[in-house]
């Protein structure tokens, strides 16, 4: 029948150009997964482009960037979280959603769930605050903070993001009432404050920088240890005066089981990867650095972290 | 002049019912499933509960006033339903959608396009069947080689 | 300002880039015309593609997708009664309603024309004074954000038809279908029935595809019609003349301006000025019942607004830094990795390459009208494949292009679930545009309002006492009441004359 003969040589071309061979060869010996958990556009997604645009030559196989948003981050984290654990598939996660939320909200996975791989970078946040506002350091406005309770209005991102954490982080250690509102991200919560809407916000430097540049804001202090090296005149907080040490890292996780000679090879081409001239020049351009971290060193400073998160929201809890 | 008595408006009664039946729904599982506590705290305009509330009303209104006017006449409504291809062409989209993990999208994709080709009666099988076949290899080539965003793939493409 | 922009157009007036953003352009147009693949898409799967380029020839590729694919979505909206993409959806009413009587080709020049035209102006103005407008937008608080997302749900008096009531259902199931999710101000998870799906929310584009290309395909396949054949292609296929362009100066006019300033507004896009725009030329035509029966002036005021809205979007991702939807955030990662840090300080050290952009943004709009005279020309064919061939492989495609989204095999159900409940509103004379409008405006406006409250304490005085809220406020209010005095007096009954 003419029918089954143009069935039997359609199933020939898709037996052809699936590899069934490919299973016989060593890890890895098919394309690698890396799962951004948020929309395009963002400083995760546009950091996991540069490192799958730069991976193959480090891993031996290409690297595709997937885009899973949804939820926060945690539609795509869950979708890790649930493949197959054969190294094949990588979380991009940060510390909001790997160590924060799961210990304070309902989620559908738990810390545990992953394991890290490899630590590519991290970036402090800056504090900063609008033109007009009544303070133009710290310690003016911790002092303001603490003549108004409730008055002084921060741009937020989103319930337990990064400006969340930094400025509960702030209300923490200095004793203070701040009044947040959620804006959505670090676009909205800029432009409030430019508009003069808020008085202070929180964010990367890759999003504060150059409105610091061009005095369109004035920038409080960096949460760091060190200072940060593009911007050398803004103290860190513990310089002045209040300790507030938030690192907001990217790193590569797979989910809990994954066998652990495959790890260390994806955490050895990661580490490859992170010395190579051409990925660094192309971070460099996004003003952004690299700070690997092998899985174990990864796995340990992460454990800090979430401890100390846990002190910080049981506290504001009471 | 005859006047004749003014028949079901059965598109009316049709929405009415679901939209009564919805909104009174929605508005019932509110505190269950946006964890405001009561219905009363719902409807602060700061709670999360609010705009699921008012969606609510909105649908629950709405059903109430189609069902008002049961008796209106028809304008341009489509009165002719014949929804046996339609309810086929929706079960092999259904189909497709659920084989697709098991056997990979590609190859789901290829019975798809030909049945749905059958369906509208299109005389001539074999070209059916070829592009039923290069549409996929087409869209393949396109997302999966060129905009490498990858597919599910199941056991066979 | 002029000198910079010769500099810029010496410096852009090079092969390269010429050949960039042509190679854009034709992309853009493609991937707008193909059911099932977005703007959005296009430019976020297309940017990573581009850090390797040099700016000058990265860019101006980019843009050229940008622009010309909300364009391209009026191709199959006007042919095949598809949305290629979400800012097309305003015209599919009056434009597939002009191809079914024959002047498709009229619709499809109509809009080429006004998309040109809208784009032009909003180029002028962001290279004349994005500066000074990026300073106006950012004073654009929540507050004034909700006096726009409301008068957005007011168009939706303009798109209701007949039906009033059923309109209204269309609006509470938008809403209802937007609060789906995880509520990113409280934490709480709304209507999710602990489905991890759930907790992202229903995605718009994977909806929108089932709801307008899959249920055309439903509705197709029941009344099987023949070969398209009222869509006459051939040498007496009318045209749009000048006398078209004329008539529908005015609300291309008012459409660009509204498209534009909607643009610059970080967070409102295209998507909703189209909308805007739409309902708006309705309010404001001599001939307001031929809108959604094809009104020249409906998809002359939908697609200049949607278009008009791109460069907008520009103003303050490049002065601000700030991206106001997904496409303008991928923009800003593909400046970003380009080494151009958008922001106060990109005018000032990159000021030939950014008005070189700008020059690519006037040249890449001429070449959008040549490129899409020929696409007219040449693809109206499109409608003469055989149903039997041609919908299996929309099908296929919005398939493609909603999984492609968000890499989701739950968008696919939404896809399917998309059709049907597209199809039985057809069916049911429920009208699609309300959801759609409510969709789009429900999170922000609901987002806005809980701002805008905190800001205030729980106050509602804050709408009246910020000037830019109050003003617009004040527009809203004449704007319902006007909609409210009409509908009465046409349904007064007649005065009685004397015998």
């Amino acid at each position: 029948m003419k029918l089954s003969k143009s069935m039997a040589i359609t199933l020939a071309c898709t037996a052809l150009l699936t590899p069934f061979w490919a299973s016989a060869q060593p890890f890895p010996n098919k394309p690698l997964r890396l799962v951004t958990p948020y929309p395009p556009g963002g400083g995760t997604s546009l950091h996991a482009s540069i490192i799958t645009a730069t991976a193959e030559a480090f891993f031996g196989q290409p690297m595709i960037s997937v885009i899973r948003a949804g939820g926060g981050g945690v539609v795509g984290a869950t979708e890790v979280m649930k493949s197959a654990n054969d190294g094949y598939t990588m979380l991009f996660g940060d510390p909001t959603l790997n160590s924060l939320r799961p210990q304070v909200e309902a989620l559908p996975f738990k810390i545990d769930d992953f394991v890290p791989v490899a630590r590519i970078n991290y970036s402090p946040s800056i504090f900063v605050a609008a033109a007009n506002a009544p303070f133009s350091d710290l310690k003016g406005m911790v002092e303001y903070a603490r003549a108004n309770p409730d008055k002084l209005v921060y741009s937020s991102d989103n319930l337990n993001g990064l400006t969340y954490v930094a400025f509960e982080m702030l209300k923490k250690a200095s004793g203070t009432r701040m009044k947040g509102i959620e804006f959505g991200g670090g676009g909205p919560a800029m432009t409030q404050l430019l508009g003069g809407n808020t008085m202070a916000y929180a964010g990367l430097p890759v999003v504060v920088a150059d409105h610091i540049s061009s005095g369109k804001v004035k920038a409080i202090c960096v949460t760091d240890t060190v200072r940060w090296a593009a911007l050398k005149n803004i103290p860190t907080c513990e310089e002045a005066g209040t300790r507030i040490i938030w690192h907001f890292w990217l790193g590569a996780m797979v989910p809990k089981g994954t066998p652990q000679d495959r790890i260390d090879m994806l955490s050895a081409g990661f580490e490859k990867m992170t010395k190579d001239p051409g990925f660094l020049a192309l971070i460099g351009r996004i003003n952004s650095k690299v700070d690997y971290l092998g899985s174990k060193e990864f796995a340990r400073v992460i454990a800090d972290e979430q401890k100390d998160l846990k002190v910080l929201y049981d506290s504001i809890k009471k | 002049m005859m006047t004749t008595q003014a028949s079901l408006n059965r598109t009316n009664a049709a929405v009415g019912g679901v939209a009564v039946l919805l909104g009174l729904a929605v508005i019932a599982i509110l505190p269950a499933q946006v964890a405001a506590p009561t219905l009363g705290a719902a409807l602060d305009l700061r709670a999360a509960g609010f705009f699921p509330f008012l969606a609510g009303v909105l649908i629950l209104c709405s059903g109430i006033a189609c069902l008002l006017q049961l008796r209106a006449p028809l304008i341009d409504e489509d009165t002719d339903w014949q929804t046996g291809r339609p309810a086929i062409a929706a079960c092999i989209a259904a189909a497709f959608v659920l084989v697709l993990p098991v056997t990979g999208t590609f190859a789901a994709m290829l019975p798809m396009m030909f049945c749905l080709s059958l369906l509208f009666r299109y005389p001539h099988k074999r070209i059916a069947v070829a592009v039923a076949t290069l549409v996929p290899l087409g869209i393949y080539v396109l997302f999966e080689r060129i905009l490498l965003i990858l597919f599910p793939h199941g056991a066979l493409f | 300002m002029i000198e910079n922009l010769i500099a810029g157009f010496a410096f852009i007036l090079n092969p390269g880039s010429i050949a960039a953003a042509l190679s854009g352009i034709v992309c853009g147009i493609v991937v707008g015309a193909l059911p099932g693949l977005s703007a959005t898409m296009a430019v976020a799967v297309l940017a990573p593609f581009t850090f390797f380029m040099a700016p000058e020839i990265g860019i101006p590729f980019l843009l050229g997708v940008f622009k010309a694919a909300i364009w391209g979505g009026s191709i199959s909206a006007v042919t095949i009664n598809t949305p290629g993409t979400a800012a097309a959806a305003a015209m599919v009413m009056d434009g597939h309603a002009l191809a079914r009587k024959g002047q498709a080709r009229r619709a499809l020049e109509i809009s080429l024309y006004s998309s040109v035209i809208g784009d032009l102006f909003s180029t002028i103005l962001l290279i004349a004074a994005a500066t000074s407008l990026a300073a106006v937008a950012v004073r654009f608080g929540p507050p004034e954000f909700v006096m726009l997302y409301l008068l957005a749900l007011v168009t939706i008096a303009s798109v209701s038809g007949r039906h009033a009531p059923k309109a209204v259902f269309s609006t509470g199931l938008g809403f209802l279908i937007a609060c789906i999710g995880l509520d990113p101000m409280s934490g709480a998870q709304r209507f999710t029935f602990g489905n991890t799906d759930l907790i992202g929310g229903i995605g718009l584009i994977p909806l929108l595809i089932g709801l307008f290309a899959l249920s055309e395909v439903f509705t197709e396949v029941e009344k099987m019609r023949p070969r398209l054949e009222f869509l006459k292609v051939g040498q007496d296929e009318p045209r749009a003349t000048l006398a078209d362009m004329r008539r529908v100066a005015p609300a291309v006019a008012r459409s660009s301006g509204i498209g534009f300033f909607i643009g610059i507004l970080p967070g409102i896009g295209a998507e909703i000025a189209c909308w805007l725009s739409y309902g708006f030329a309705k309010r404001q035509s001599k001939n307001p019942e031929e809108f959604g029966h094809g009104s020249i002036e409906g998809v002359a005021a939908a697609e200049s607004g949607a278009n008009a809205a791109c460069p907008g979007d520009l103003v303050p991702m490049m002065v601000f830094g700030i991206p106001g939807d997904t496409v303008t955030a991928v923009l800003l990662g593909a400046f970003m990795a380009q080494g151009l840090i958008p922001g106060p300080q990109l005018f000032e050290k990159h000021a030939t390459l950014v008005y070189g952009f700008f020059a690519v943004l006037l040249i890449s709009n001429l070449m959008l009208l040549g490129i899409g005279y020929l696409f007219i020309r040449y693809l109206r064919g499109i409608t003469m494949i055989a149903p039997g061939l041609l919908y299996p492989s929309v099908v296929a495609l919005c398939f493609a292009g909603s999984f492609a989204v968000n890499s989701s095999y739950f968008d696919l159900g939404l896809t399917v679930i998309g059709g049907v409940a597209g199809y039985l509103m057809r069916k049911l004379s429920i009208p699609i545009a309300p959801l759609v409008i409510a969709m789009l405006v429900a999170p922000g406006l609901e987002n806005a309002l809980r701002q805008s409250l905190l800001l205030s304490d729980g106050s509602l005085a804050i709408f009246v006492t910020r000037p830019i809220a109050a003003g617009l406020l004040s527009v809203i209010t004449a704007g319902v009441l006007l909609v409210i005095w009409k509908h009465f007096r046409s349904t007064q009954p007649p005065k009685e004359t004397p015998a």
